[in-house]
């Protein structure tokens, strides 16, 4: 779109427009995506290796090797007049995006390898997953970045917020501003407000409005999914294990960029199939397996290096509060009153009142989902994962650690990153954790 | 910023204030007004100077409503020497009808001579069970200008019918049917094998919501109250005693004046809004606010109001609030008017926070106003006797219910806000609080914050037998219960610490309760037991979900071109 759209849309105008690609050549991107694929299928061989594993969880393992299906029909949304958004992080209303007609993905990236590439634009000391995400994408090692006609960013971390900057040379981003105190009223409106104005926008961009029945529609369609969530985590709670973390990571992992009613569909397919298990006690793991839960930084795929390493010392993942897995779609947009100013106001503040991310200045709501689920799960101990670099989940650390000391609750902190080279490292201390919560038993 | 929190919140404190109201107020009234009305004497009474005998050979009459008994009194000359002449018999009452006396004047009573009155008298269906006095004026030529004074009891009775006792037995038993089957179910659902969601036995309300159960109440004692007084035609004894007729002295602007005399079922005044100025026989007698205002102005003694007043405190004790969100008709009428506005599609909007804040202030004033009126017009010391008929009841010539309910029940509320200058000045509040109501369409219980009845409730409500209570780590602050309540309250949302939310502004209608998605969240207890509980209510599995049979082996997995990991479908 030309200039003068741009600046309608974005509000400023890039006047120094850093015309940088990035420098690889045609063999690198090939052997990239090789690696890619090759690190997605044996994660999922990995996965298939425990017994009993849910015979419903096929469809995400082939969702996830081969994306080329899903291509294909997001190449047919836009030829019939669609538009495709991508987003970053939890708080963009998946609500408004699809109401205005268009469909939303999520392109974060966990790999490794894409890391070095991004260190030309991107500087070497930030967060490893914005590296990995802008050289996934740029590069087309993902190959739905290209079908995005839009970005949305909301401002959460320092590092998303200047990624909008760089990324701005490339494509058309808007970016969403969160306020950083979400403990008063006066943010909650200035939230509300930037919620409308996106909502204008997404009107404008789309040329297709907004209705009251339409947004109705798709809160209602929002809550089916969070109820699915809901109840796979019910069935998490038994002391029957049915399901492991890796493989909910992995249903997780498919909504980044699947089609919305076909993934609850499965997902419901899943659930009865989960539920039949429980019934006839086919289980993946004994039920005296150490039970772990995992906070901290961000998980996303292909990076599963943590996870590989619990589950196979034969320690399971029963909840966890990450961002890209447990708190996903955990938080329904209730109301009673369906006027547009109140269903705004719900979706404002679905995204805003109920994050636990760590941007935000206090983080005892984040402390009290910790010790909550430890209790509802009955889980054993706490493993926190914090990115290398990654600031705000390690000044939290400190806090979270000595309030869960002083209930006796097991933590563990593992810092780490996306490269093997530090996994015989972390393998030795988890499994001293995991003998500790053991005997404890 | 946060709001003002009036710390009139120590309901022992209200209580005794109260109290100390209304008996320093009766008390002062009565020493200044003289038509303080003495319990009823049986018996004769005569004129010391003119020595004539009046009797009666019945020890008092007992009449039923609407019918016509006669009374025969006899008057006797004791005279010894002289004649009575042109002796004439009045009768001075209001409340019953004195048909006939016959005959009306004798001309000449002999001396030693006894001659008999009758009096047909007939009671007027509407009349209270009471005993009531005959007040008889007895005048001649030889007597004093005056008259003789005299009275004779008269007992007004109910015929008893019980088509109440019967509806009643029918809805316990309905109840007690609906309760037994549904117990039955729930075993059923906790012992069965094919469900095994349900971790623990779920309780007698866990298929039901807290707001049904309102709605239900509520659409419930809105018929009651308005209209039920049609239905219940015998009215049922009750044993306060009764409360004195108003002071003849105070006569009313014809502005002022209630439809109906005192014909209700119940003798008791109420908590909530069972307003005097509905048609027909209503159940209750007044609101409390009604109470309170009108006892100083009749200088009643004291075990005439002290009855009602144990019975105001003692509901406002166990139930607080709860009647504005379950019972009040004035509530149910705002709440169905919000139902209206949702169908519509119509914007809610709230009051904002500077205004509230400030109107907080001036709603405890108003009260004040009030009361000091209620004694003002009975103490000669503020000086506003003078306008005794204009200011008496003004509680009640404010309250937009004195429009709403005559309206609704099918009478004319004559209404004439402007007619007196000094009444014109309340009018104007009353016009505010009538479009407060009005208001309400748009917001929700928008005049149920300044309402006075529901203010000195509020001031109950923290420690009364209904509570909530929130558990603070389960919350996972995603504001829905800030978002539906009906009174705007943010602390529920905003309590961090402790566990009891109770505030004066709340009306236990516990939507908080209904909506919050975290499950035992909130409880509602009644006396430290658990009532209630939240849940979150899924949209696709209900609590009968039952998986289908697994022959889920229809599960196809999507065309790849790896076929190595293509696993068979069949088992």
């Amino acid at each position: 779109m030309d200039k003068k759209e741009e600046m309608e849309f974005v509000g400023y105008q890039n006047r120094y427009p850093m015309k940088v690609a990035i420098q690889v050549n045609a063999g690198t991107v090939k052997e990239l995506q090789q690696n890619y694929a090759k690190l997605t299928l044996n994660n999922i061989k990995r996965m298939r290796a425990v017994k009993n594993r849910p015979r419903a969880l096929e469809y995400f393992d082939n969702a996830l090797l081969d994306k080329t299906a899903r291509y294909q029909e997001l190449k047919k949304f836009k030829d019939a007049g669609g538009k495709v958004i991508g987003v970053f992080c939890i708080q963009v209303p998946d609500e408004l995006i699809y109401a205005a007609g268009a469909v939303p993905l999520r392109l974060s990236c966990g790999f490794y390898d894409t890391i070095s590439p991004a260190e030309e634009i991107i500087p070497k000391n930030t967060c490893p997953l914005i590296k990995s995400s802008v050289g996934f994408n740029l590069l087309k090692i993902n190959p739905l970045f290209e079908l995005c006609d839009l970005l949305i960013i909301p401002t959460t971390c320092d590092g998303k917020k200047k990624m909008i900057d760089v990324l701005s040379n490339y494509t058309t981003v808007w970016p969403l501003t969160l306020p950083d105190d979400k403990d008063n009223p006066e943010s909650r409106d200035f939230w509300v407000e930037q919620i409308k104005m996106l909502k204008s926008k997404l009107e404008k961009f789309t040329s297709h409005s907004i209705t009251k029945d339409g947004l109705k529609n798709q809160i209602q369609r929002m809550h089916k999914r969070t109820s699915l969530v809901r109840k796979i985590f019910d069935i998490r709670k038994d002391k029957k294990i049915v399901i492991t973390g890796r493989d909910f990571y992995t249903v997780m992992q498919v909504a980044f960029f699947d089609d919305i009613d076909r993934w609850m569909s499965r997902v419901e397919v899943l659930v009865q199939e989960l539920i039949n298990n429980q019934k006839s006690n086919i289980t993946m793991m004994p039920d005296s397996t150490p039970r772990i839960h995992i906070t901290g930084s961000s998980l996303v795929w292909p990076n599963m290096k943590l996870l590989h390493i619990i589950e196979e010392l034969n320690a399971v993942i029963v909840s966890d509060d990450v961002c890209s897995i447990g708190q996903y779609y955990y938080n329904p947009a209730e109301l009673d009153d369906w006027s547009m100013k109140a269903m705004l106001d719900a979706i404002a503040d679905k995204y805003l009142l109920p994050a636990i991310c760590p941007i935000f200045v206090h983080s005892d709501d984040r402390i009290d989902r910790v010790l909550e689920l430890v209790e509802q799960f009955k889980a054993d101990g706490v493993i926190y994962h914090i990115l290398r670099l990654c600031q705000v989940f390690d000044y939290e650390f400190s806090k979270v650690y000595r309030v869960l000391e002083k209930k006796n609750i097991p933590i563990l902190k593992a810092e780490t990153e996306y490269s093997e080279e530090d996994a015989g490292q972390i393998k030795t201390r988890v499994e001293a954790f995991i003998e500790m919560i053991e005997a404890k038993k | 910023m946060k709001t003002i929190n009036i710390k009139c919140q120590n309901k022992y404190v209200s209580i005794i204030i109260l109290f100390l109201f209304i008996f320093s107020s009766h008390y002062v009234s009565s020493q200044n007004d003289s038509t303080q009305i003495s319990p009823i004497n049986s018996g004769l009474s005569a004129n010391q100077n003119v020595p004539i005998n009046i009797s009666t050979d019945d020890s008092g009459l007992t009449v039923l409503r609407g019918q016509t008994s006669s009374i025969i009194i006899y008057v006797r000359n004791d005279m010894s020497s002289t004649s009575l002449h042109n002796v004439s018999l009045q009768t001075i009452n209001f409340s019953f009808k004195v048909i006939s006396i016959s005959p009306k004047i004798i001309e000449e009573i002999k001396p030693k001579e006894r001659t008999p009155f009758t009096i047909n008298v007939s009671v007027d269906s509407h009349t209270r069970e009471s005993l009531y006095k005959l007040n008889l004026n007895i005048t001649g030529a030889e007597l004093a200008s005056s008259g003789v004074k005299f009275n004779t009891k008269i007992h007004v009775v109910r015929k008893t019918t019980y088509g109440f006792y019967v509806i009643c037995i029918f809805i316990t038993l309905a109840l007690l049917a609906w309760f037994i089957i549904r117990m039955k179910r729930i075993e059923k659902l906790a012992t069965s094998k094919s469900n095994h969601q349900i971790q623990k036995k779920p309780w007698l309300f866990s298929g039901i919501r807290i707001s049904t159960w309102r709605r239900i109440s509520q659409v419930f004692f809105f018929l009651l109250l308005v209209y039920g007084g049609y239905l219940m035609l015998p009215q049922v004894r009750t044993d306060f005693l009764p409360f004195v007729q108003s002071d003849p002295n105070i006569t009313k602007l014809p502005s002022l004046n209630a439809p109906q005399q005192y014909t209700e079922v119940f003798d008791t005044y109420t908590p909530f809004r069972t307003c005097r100025y509905m048609d027909g026989n209503r159940i209750f007698r007044a609101c409390s606010v009604h109470y309170f205002t009108e006892v100083p102005a009749y200088g009643v003694p004291w075990y005439d109001f002290i009855p009602h007043f144990l019975v105001i405190v003692l509901l406002m004790f166990i139930f607080a609030r709860v009647f504005c969100g379950w019972v009040c008709p004035l509530g149910s009428i705002q709440d169905f008017l919000g139902i209206f506005r949702k169908w519509i599609g119509l914007e809610h909007w709230s009051i904002p926070k500077g205004v509230m804040n400030v109107l907080k202030v001036l709603r405890i004033i108003w009260i004040i106003i009030l009361f000091i009126l209620a004694i003002a017009i009975a103490l000669p010391l503020i000086g506003l006797i003078a306008f005794k008929n204009e200011l008496f009841l003004i509680a009640c010539q404010t309250c937009p219910a004195r429009n709403i309910f005559p309206l609704i029940s099918g009478l004319n509320p004559n209404w004439f806000p402007f007619n007196d200058p000094v009444l014109a000045i309340f009018s104007l509040i009353g016009i505010f609080f009538l479009i407060l109501l009005a208001l309400g369409f748009f917001g929700k219980r928008l005049w149920c914050r300044f309402c006075p009845n529901g203010i000195i409730q509020g001031w109950f409500n923290k420690g009364s037998l209904f509570s909530k209570e929130k558990d603070v780590r389960k919350c996972t602050k995603c504001g829905v219960c800030k978002r539906v309540c009906p009174m705007d309250n943010e602390y529920v949302f905003e309590e961090k610490d402790r566990k009891n939310v109770n505030n004066q502004d709340c009306i236990m209608c516990f939507s908080c309760v209904d909506k919050c998605p975290e499950d035992e969240c909130l409880k509602v207890k009644f006396a430290g037991k658990e009532i209630a509980r939240s849940k979150y209510k899924s949209p696709i599995f209900s609590s009968k979900y039952v998986p289908p049979e697994s022959n889920s082996e229809n599960i196809p997995s999507k065309p790849n071109t790896n076929h190595k990991h293509h696993k068979k479908s069949k088992k």
